[in-house]
Formats: structure tokens, C-alpha cells, sequence
């Protein structure tokens, strides 16, 4: 299974990608400018292999679960309703000349899938307040902290804590997220950063 | 259905499987370990045989035995042993392999050649949680590393298996068991503060949202635009943060309307154009109703929305090839962009990848949990306007109505401050209640 044929063709693979990279990398920094219309034809070809690789999914998704229902396997109802959704959603777009704008396609849009993702959305204020609740506690470690700038950001923006409250509070807050906050936040994605480069150079050169 | 131990955490895996189910650790090599382990076993088995006093094995129809050397040539090299089942490895079989093409206890080779794409696990393979067979309830033999002692490796494990620790363990389970928590009333009232205030119209001083620095640039950028002005538009969001985007991204849409912007709209969401349209078309009917504009004046305008395939990386196609977004008559440099983004990545990706290659004025409409992170960009000029979530949908409404008086603003969102009053009151509530019950319920001290 894992032949030399295989590790000759890892080793094209990497060779298309550093190449491809090279390219990229030569055009965006200025240095061979010239390579802009190479740059152009391979990010065409990138939105062509993308959009091969999402029919492949979809062909994949529904022959894996195809062959659920046939071999009976576990939870092999739940196949049939995938099947049957991804048939009736791909006939209604391509059996129509308006395609996706076809009125099944739009209603499908609608009344299924803005509805469904809005409403996994609106659970997030659920588990908000379930979070708020067990976490933003004085007597926990950090958790004064915590609460502090819980309570900080939810008053400045409420839009009645306008009516009590002196607009100095807003500025206050935006001052702590202008200059601790992101502080903090650049520290955390520098620190990421060099210990990701750091790791891949390790990963790389190193073999142990 | 035999199975692959991972060298690393004993999980039993699906035999042909590439990487460990439970820790990603590569099986291959492990496997390969295991079919010399398999072979090498009979081999064993022989050599004990062998040492053993008694009469040689019989030959069987099946294992052809060697040919004499013919007369005149040299002998052939002793073949090593392990070979008597598999005669096709002798140098001097001539037959045909009469053996199944695959081991029957093995049906890794089954699985693969079942796949649409063989050999791609972990791409296109479903992922599939190893099945448990007879036998598979003893414990996992777990390898024994060289330089580390197993005890230790088993409480890294231990470690890197639990979430962290903030600070001193000993402190943070010393507090008392949590209270007996009502999280469904909570649930309850968070419910009812959203959908009576909705439905009865309850009162409640308003007040009004704060105007955070960077939506008046955002209005004077679109306001400066001439007309017919190019607007590329990124639409990085689907009906997931429809809620919430939609009441931010109506007002500058309606602001690009009112300014006769010849917009283009590109998203690398399957359910963005989708989106895009149905807003668009709200922005244009409140338009007209504002202006008291005929549908048939603005009808023959359509406004192209197209949805890109390939992530991220495409931002720099869009950019460096306007002509694939625009009409073929407005291949020039579009006159600003507008990164229409849930997320803060979304308007990082336009900025990184589609920015410096056109060089356009940017403008976000993000939510409000990506405004943090993207204010650093408006402040170093990266970001000409920032509009963010409710606040800043409302401050654009606001300046909306101040300076075109023929637009007014949309009651939705006026409704839409009051709602967001009550669900701020319920977290302060939900806030309060979890520590008096945490206070409470403190056992009293040895």
C-alpha cells in the first residue's frame, strides 16, 4: 500500500507547492512583477480545482452515505434524509433554467436553511447566559477580574445605561479595549506566532 | 473486523487506517511493524519445529518443493525460511497464485477499494469510529518509551488530556460544589425578556446606543463618493449573523444606493449571494420608499452577486482582476471596497490578501464581537470606516436621518435598542443570582 510510487508523487506534490508558492510569494512582494499574469491564471485555476474538489465532496458525501443505507449500518435513517435533502436541493437548481435563483431553490433558502442557521445562532445567547451564570463568580481564580470586565463592557453597551450613566464610561471602555485589551491580544498572537515558527523550523530541520 | 493498536494511546483502529481516531498518531508505520511481527512468527514457529528431533514435514499440493539444481549449474541460495506458505516469493515459482487477492482477516484492501477516491483517508474517507470486536476488551499494551518512564508518560497524558488549571489547583477545588443551579428558569427569562418586550411593545427608556469612533468616516467615505462610483463588495456572511449583520449592513447598503454606487458583490460563502440579494432589495424598497422612487426606475439595475470558490486566497484574484466581479465596462479600479464580515478574519483575509494589490479605500461592517479586534486597523488607517454591530448601526441610522433628511430611519432598529436593553438586564440578573448563590451556599469553614 505505501510503495515507493506513493512517496514519488508526495515528493511532485511538494515540489507543485513550493513552486506555486515561490511564484506567489516572488509576484506579492514586488520582486518579479512580471509573473502577475502567471499569478492570475493559477488562482483561476485554484477557484477550477476548488470548485472540482466541492462536486467531489458532494459526490463523496452522497456515495458514502448511499453505501450506509445499503449495508444497513447504524443510524442509516439519518443517511436516507441527507439523500434525499441533497437530491431534492440539486434537482431544484439544475432542473430549473433560473438555477440557484429558482423559486424551489429560494423558498428551500427561506424557509429551511436561514431559518435553521439562524436559530443554532440565537442558541448562543443560551449558553451566554448558562456561562455567565456558572463562571463570572468573585471567588473563583481571576474570576473578580472577569467580572470586572464583564460588567464594564455589558454596561457601555447597553444603549439605556446612556440615560444614567456618564459617557466618560463608554470612553473608559473603549480605552480598555484600545490599549490593555489589545495589548494583551497582540502579546498572545506574537508569542503564538513565533512559537509556531519555532516549532515548523524544528519540525523541518530536526529529527529529533 | 481486525483492528491496529496505537502505538501511542492503545485506541484500537480500523485496520488500513493511516492516522489514530483518538490521537491523530500515524499507524503506519505501526502496522507495517505488525505484519513483520506476523511474519516473522511463523518463522519462529519453524525454527523451534526444526530444533525439535522427528521426522520432516510432509509436502503438500500446495507448497511446491524446491527443484533440484540442474546439472552443471550452481546450486541455488538456501531460501530463508517463513516462505513455506507463500511460494510465489521462491525465486524459482513458475506457477500461478492461487491465494485470494486479500487476506480475509484483513479487510482494510475491501474498505479501500470500496472508497470513491482509494488511498485519500482522512480527505475523503468518512471518519469512522473503530468497532470493538471479541477480544478487544483486554487493556491496550501500552509502549514503553526508553528515555521516559512509563509512570511519567501516563500523567503527561493525564495532563495534556484535561483542561488547564488557572492558577493554583488546590484553591480552585477547595470552592464549594456549585449550587443547585435553575439554569431553565434563567433560560425561561431570557426567553420571555426577548419576546415580550417584542410582542407587547413594553416600554423602557431607550436611551441610545454609543457612537464608537469610526462609523462617521465610514458615512463621510460613502458620502464623498461621486456617482456612479465603483463599490466592490466582500459579503462575508450567511443567515447564521443574518440577525445581527442585516441591521448593520442595511443602512450603508441603502447609503450606496441613495449615492448611485455601481456595486459588485463577491462572497466565498455558498449561502452569501443568497443573502446578499435578499438585503440588497430590503435596502432598495426602503430607498424608494424614502425617496418615493417608482420600481421601474431602478428596476433595469441589476447588481451582480457571485459566489468564489477556493477561500481566501481568491480575495487576491478578485482584486488583482476587477473584470471578474465587474461588468466588462468597469474593468478600472473600483473607487472603494466594503468587507462585509461576521467575523474579524473575514475583513483581516480582504485587508491581507486584496488591499495592497488595488490599493482601494476599505470600509467594515462587522458584528460586534469582531470590533475589537478590527479597531486597531481603523486606527492605523488600514480601515477608512468601522461599523460594528447594533451600536453602530444605529449611530449610521442616526447620521442617516440627521444629514439626508429624506431617508428615516428604520423602526426595526429602534426596536430592535429596546430589545437589546432587556437582554442586557437579564445577564446582569443571570450575574448577580450566580454569585449570591455561590455566596450562600459556601459551607461553613472547619
Amino acid at each position: 500500500m505505501h510503495t515507493d510510487r506513493s512517496a514519488s508523487a508526495n515528493y511532485l506534490v511538494i515540489a507543485l507547492l513550493v513552486s506555486v508558492s515561490l511564484i506567489i510569494v516572488l509576484d506579492r512582494t514586488g520582486i518579479a512583477s512580471s509573473l502577475q499574469p502567471i499569478t492570475g491564471t493559477l488562482y483561476a485555476w485554484g477557484i477550477l480545482l476548488a470548485a472540482f474538489s466541492l462536486l467531489l465532496g458532494v459526490f463523496n458525501a452522497g456515495w458514502v452515505h448511499l453505501q450506509r443505507i445499503f449495508l444497513g449500518e447504524t443510524n442509516w435513517p439519518h443517511s436516507v434524509a441527507l439523500v434525499a435533502a441533497l437530491v431534492v436541493v440539486l434537482a431544484s437548481g439544475l432542473l430549473s433554467p433560473f438555477g440557484a435563483e429558482s423559486s424551489l431553490t429560494e423558498w428551500l433558502f427561506d424557509a429551511i436553511i436561514a431559518p435553521g442557521q439562524a436559530t443554532l445562532f440565537a442558541l448562543l445567547a443560551f449558553f451566554m447566559i448558562a456561562a455567565a451564570y456558572r463562571l463570572l463568580r468573585v471567588g473563583r481564580n481571576g474570576g473578580g477580574w472577569m467580572l470586572a470586565g464583564a460588567l464594564l463592557m455589558l454596561t457601555a453597551q447597553a444603549p439605556a445605561a446612556g440615560v444614567w450613566m456618564s459617557p466618560g464610561l463608554t470612553r473608559f471602555a473603549g480605552w480598555t479595549l484600545d490599549v490593555p485589551v489589545m495589548a494583551t491580544l497582540r502579546g498572545a498572537l506574537m508569542g503564538g506566532s513565533l512559537a509556531l515558527t519555532l516549532i515548523a523550523i524544528r519540525y523541518m530541520f530536526m529529527t529529533k | 473486523m481486525s483492528v491496529v493498536r496505537c502505538p501511542h494511546c492503545g485506541t484500537a483502529n480500523r485496520a488500513g487506517s493511516n492516522f489514530c481516531n483518538s490521537c491523530g498518531t500515524e499507524l503506519r508505520a505501526a502496522e507495517e511493524r505488525a505484519a513483520d511481527e506476523r511474519a516473522v512468527e511463523p518463522r519462529r514457529q519453524e525454527e523451534e519445529t526444526a530444533a525439535e528431533p522427528g521426522p520432516p514435514p510432509a509436502a503438500t499440493p500446495e507448497t511446491p518443493q524446491p527443484k533440484e539444481p540442474s546439472p552443471g549449474l550452481p546450486a541455488a541460495p538456501q531460501q530463508p525460511h517463513g516462505l513455506a506458505d507463500q511460494p510465489w516469493l521462491r525465486m524459482e515459482f513458475g506457477g500461478t497464485d492461487s491465494a485470494p487477492p486479500f487476506d480475509e482477516e484483513d479487510d482494510s484492501a475491501r474498505a479501500a477499494t470500496a472508497r470513491l477516491a482509494p488511498g485519500i483517508q482522512g480527505l475523503l474517507a468518512p471518519v469512522r469510529v473503530s468497532v470493538r470486536s471479541a477480544g478487544d476488551d483486554e487493556p491496550a499494551a501500552r509502549p514503553r518509551s526508553p528515555d521516559i518512564p512509563a509512570e511519567q508518560m501516563r500523567l503527561v497524558r493525564q495532563r495534556m488530556g484535561s483542561p488547564p488549571i488557572l492558577g493554583q489547583a488546590e484553591q480552585l477545588w477547595s470552592l464549594p460544589a456549585s449550587p443547585d443551579l435553575r439554569l431553565p428558569w434563567l433560560f425561561l427569562a431570557l426567553g420571555l425578556a426577548i419576546l415580550l418586550p417584542a410582542l407587547l411593545a413594553l416600554p423602557l427608556p431607550r436611551g441610545a446606543p454609543a457612537q464608537w469612533p469610526g462609523v462617521e468616516d465610514a458615512f463621510d467615505v460613502i458620502q464623498g463618493l461621486p456617482a456612479q462610483a465603483n463599490v466592490l463588495v466582500y459579503w462575508a456572511y450567511d443567515p447564521a449573523a443574518a440577525g445581527e449583520l442585516d441591521e448593520a449592513a442595511l443602512p450603508v447598503v441603502e447609503h450606496l444606493l441613495q449615492r448611485r454606487a455601481r456595486m459588485s458583490v463577491v462572497s466565498l460563502l455558498p449561502g452569501g449571494p443568497a443573502t446578499a440579494r435578499r438585503l440588497i432589495e430590503r435596502a432598495r424598497l426602503e430607498w424608494q420608499r424614502s425617496e418615493n422612487l417608482t420600481a421601474a426606475a431602478e428596476s433595469a439595475w441589476v447588481i451582480p452577486v457571485q459566489y468564489l470558490p477556493g477561500g481566501a486566497a481568491m480575495l487576491a484574484h478578485v482584486a488583482q482582476n476587477p473584470e471578474r466581479v465587474f461588468d466588462a465596462e468597469q474593468q478600472e479600479r473600483p473607487d472603494l471596497a466594503v468587507v462585509f464580515g461576521a467575523q474579524a478574519e473575514d475583513v483581516q483575509h480582504w485587508l491581507e490578501q486584496a488591499a495592497p494589490l488595488n490599493r482601494t479605500p476599505v470600509i467594515a461592517v462587522t458584528s460586534a464581537a469582531a470590533d475589537p479586534i478590527l479597531r486597531p486597523y481603523w486606527n492605523s488607517g488600514q480601515l477608512s470606516g468601522l461599523v460594528s454591530g447594533f451600536d453602530g448601526a444605529y449611530s449610521y441610522q442616526s447620521l442617516l436621518a440627521d444629514r439626508l433628511p429624506r431617508l428615516e430611519r428604520s423602526a426595526a432598529l429602534d426596536r430592535q435598542v429596546v430589545l437589546q436593553d432587556w437582554g442586557l438586564a437579564i445577564f446582569f440578573l443571570a450575574i448577580v443570582l450566580g454569585n449570591l448563590a455561590a455566596m450562600f451556599s459556601r459551607p461553613p469553614e472547619p
